[in-house]
């Protein structure tokens, strides 16, 4: 598939980005679960934080396959990045753009493009919080074990079941200054720098005016948002499968085991041409969808496809890249154990692999 | 599914049952948290019997029968890899002390052992040489009454919480793997440190070191049999102990399943069928590898002569489908696998290390397929004689 010229450009741009700033500081930030606040400025200062954001609003306005392509060439160094500023676009700017009020968007589009504001997102398949009216406003209580981007104390999307209806859902942005607490636990098995926090929502009040639509239209809000988005964390997978691939191979090379590099024997051969089948057959598809959205064409069984194979294969690959690397990719000092861990966490993003399955089955079947 | 088990195997594995449910879950999250060895814990297993089990009957131990290794073994896993680890490394060390070494030896080192008074470790693996285990460049040069030791050796578990080790050295480097010679090595031996600790993805509750040695002088009544039979008598050993391995990822297995079916019924999720598929696979699996990995070990026990081929089976099968069952369990929980809470993650980090210790499972596929290669050899030979 070719990626025009824009995209090229910004392929080669982000590589460079990431090879001479990123590369340096991963082990330091995983080591030490840190969020990376002055590189994300810095991508904030390239464009990417507002990628998906319209000119109007004084975005990049990018098309989705330009940021797709930005994530998987970040995600080959450091996917605790690439997610930052995914969650960012697609699940908290994306939401508000396409279905917030004026009010919302000029609230929060333009510092979430300058980078003054991280906006963050509380994942569905953990969420164990309700919300309720008063009448006037919406009170959420309860918790969420994982809530991406929520180091400090910036704002994030929010999608809560609303007590006393059958499966309406609040879709609505919790700001920052609301009353709650964020825990570090520390908690996650992967994406360790990506500011993951457990939220305990402190009868958190949601005024009208931080809702993402109507009430009732809140599932409509949650499916479209997941759409897109999981187009971009398929790109990640992609991202993260080619980096452990690129290791891999440069490891195999490097490793004499029998007089020779044990690139050199059929069994890690073999791993190889599975690894670069199957990342290219993702890459393709997760361009394929984006494509497909950027021309307004159905893309949800593309999309659903992408997430659920690059899924698979960025499981695998990095499964199978600490095979190759043998005992020394069952430690910390290489880096295959962090993408096989950081995988197994994009992977559930967006939904479960099964959910996937059921999308492609549905839209398949027709 | 039924196995037979005998009255005393039966009450071993019900031992076995209560200590890891009583002793080790309660203190498996903070051990893999801290990435600490959980001393107190293999002091007490031992107390309870439960290193015995290792060791021959002679020497103050129950039979150093496979089955019972792997009964015990699996339970312990089944709740926690790292502590199974942490227990089983025992087994791998003393091993060869316990077929291979000197009456004198035997009676000197394997009782204390066989009680937990002493922890034993082994010491193979080095930088360079991994999965080609005979180009280890460790030497032992003899010194009047001693073997002077030089060289590191990586990976070693339990190696900085034993007390006894029995290690592989070159007496002569122009034989290779035949000038390859084994010798017991006790931690206060001048010359044996500890060098840098590993930080694992998994099975953190076994520590992971170095171990380094500089001119070590070792008795050389300390030599294990005969010089250059060392690499003969540590392929022998692992013939012996990879169903060991097979049990720990099974165990593993086996507690993901238990796992992901608790929270599969918990969740509702049992009248679908895309769940049902993947408890289903996980079930026959699990049970296949039990099945595999007992009727190995039964066979060892036996005195089944060349076991090399099913024991490789019996460590490469339950280890992939440990990895398969803990990655299907965190798929199939979706979010609430990632998050150490729910154990699973836990489960799949332990799981990884099967693959790969004790020989990987690649090695394991060759050492399959050396032993196909002479049974075609034979099949080949046996037709043309019949024609």
């Amino acid at each position: 598939m070719n990626l025009n010229q824009e995209c090229v450009m910004l392929k080669s741009e982000l590589k460079k980005f990431t090879q001479q700033v990123i590369l340096d500081k991963v082990d330091e930030f995983e080591k030490t679960c840190s969020f990376p606040t002055d590189n994300i400025q810095k991508l904030a200062d390239m464009g990417i934080l507002g990628a998906l954001v319209p000119e109007t609003y004084d975005g990049a306005g990018l098309d989705l396959i330009g940021f797709v392509v930005s994530l998987e060439e970040m995600s080959k160094v450091c996917a605790s990045t690439a997610s930052i500023v995914a969650t960012h676009n697609a699940f908290f700017i994306y939401p508000i753009f396409k279905h917030g009020s004026e009010e919302l968007k000029k609230k929060y589009l333009p510092p979430a493009v300058t980078g003054e504001v991280v906006g963050g997102f509380a994942c569905i398949g953990t969420n164990e919080a309700k919300a309720a009216s008063n009448g006037e406003n919406y009170v959420i209580t309860g918790a969420n074990p994982l809530v991406f981007n929520a180091v400090s104390d910036g704002p994030f999307t929010a999608f809560v079941p609303i007590s006393g209806t059958d499966s309406n859902i609040l879709a609505c942005v919790v700001d920052g200054g609301s009353a709650l607490e964020r825990e570090d636990t520390n908690a996650s098995l992967g994406l360790k720098s990506a500011g993951i926090r457990r939220i305990v929502y402190r009868d958190t009040t949601i005024g009208s005016d931080s809702l993402i639509g109507s009430p009732e239209k809140g599932i409509t809000v949650l499916n479209d948002t997941h759409d897109c988005a999981i187009i971009c964390f398929a790109a990640i997978l992609v991202g993260i499968a080619q980096g452990a691939l690129d290791e891999a191979i440069k490891y195999g090379k490097e490793r004499i085991q029998f007089n020779q590099p044990i690139i050199n024997f059929g069994m890690v051969r073999e791993k190889v041409a599975y690894m670069a089948t199957h990342i290219e057959a993702s890459r393709q598809l997760v361009y394929e969808a984006a494509m497909l959205y950027d021309t307004g064409k159905n893309f949800h069984r593309a999309a659903a496809m992408a997430k659920h194979l690059a899924g698979q294969t960025a499981i695998e690959t990095t499964n199978q890249a600490i095979q190759i690397f043998g005992g020394y990719g069952y430690i910390r000092d290489y880096p295959v154990e962090r993408f096989f861990r950081d995988a197994q966490v994009v992977n559930v993003i967006g939904g479960t692999p099964a959910m996937h399955k059921e999308i492609i089955a549905k839209e398949t079947i027709g | 599914m039924e196995y037979f088990l005998t009255d005393a195997e039966k009450e071993l594995k019900n031992k076995a049952r209560t200590i890891a449910e009583t002793l080790v879950r309660p203190v498996r999250d903070e051990f893999d948290i801290k990435g600490e060895f959980p001393m107190d814990l293999v002091k007490e297993m031992g107390k309870q019997g439960m290193l015995k089990i290792f060791i021959p009957a002679e020497y103050g131990g129950t039979g150093a029968r496979i089955m019972d290794m792997c009964i015990a073994v699996e339970e312990v896993a089944r709740v926690c890899g790292g502590a199974a680890t942490a227990y089983a490394v025992g087994a791998l060390g003393s091993g060869p002390i316990s077929f291979f070494a000197s009456e004198e030896q035997k009676k000197k080192y394997l009782p204390s052992i066989a009680t937990g008074e002493k922890l034993c470790a082994f010491g193979l693996t080095e930088a360079q040489a991994g999965s080609d285990a005979a180009n280890i460049q460790t030497t032992a040069q003899k010194q009047g009454d001693f073997y002077i030791l030089n060289g590191v050796k990586q990976f070693i578990s339990n190696s900085c919480v034993s007390d006894v080790f029995t290690v592989l050295a070159s007496t002569d480097k122009s034989r290779g793997a035949r000038g390859i010679s084994a010798f017991i090595v006790e931690k206060d031996y001048p010359g044996l440190s500890y060098g840098k600790e590993e930080n694992k993805l998994g099975i953190r509750a076994s520590v992971t070191t170095e171990l380094v040695f500089e001119n070590c002088k070792v008795p050389k009544e300390n030599l294990m049999g005969k010089e250059g039979l060392g690499f003969i008598y540590t392929m022998r050993n692992f013939d012996r102990a990879r169903p060991g391995v097979g049990a720990i990822a099974l165990g593993i297995a086996q507690g993901a399943f238990e796992d992901t079916l608790d929270f599969a019924y918990q969740h509702s999720l049992l009248e679908d069928q895309y769940v049902q598929r993947i408890i289903a696979d996980m079930a026959v699996e699990v049970e296949a590898a039990r099945a595999l990995t007992y009727a190995t070990a039964r066979m060892i026990d036996a005195g089944v002569k060349g076991c090399s081929k099913e024991s490789s089976f019996s460590k490469v099968y339950p280890s992939d489908v440990a990895m398969k069952v803990a990655l299907e369990a965190i798929k199939l929980m979706g979010p609430y696998g990632v998050l150490r809470e729910n154990y699973i993650e836990k489960r799949l980090r332990d799981a990884k290390i099967t693959q790969i210790y004790e020989g990987t499972n690649e090695i394991q596929r060759t050492v399959i397929a050396l032993e196909l290669t002479k049974e075609a050899s034979s099949r080949a030979k046996n037709k043309e004689v019949s024609s």
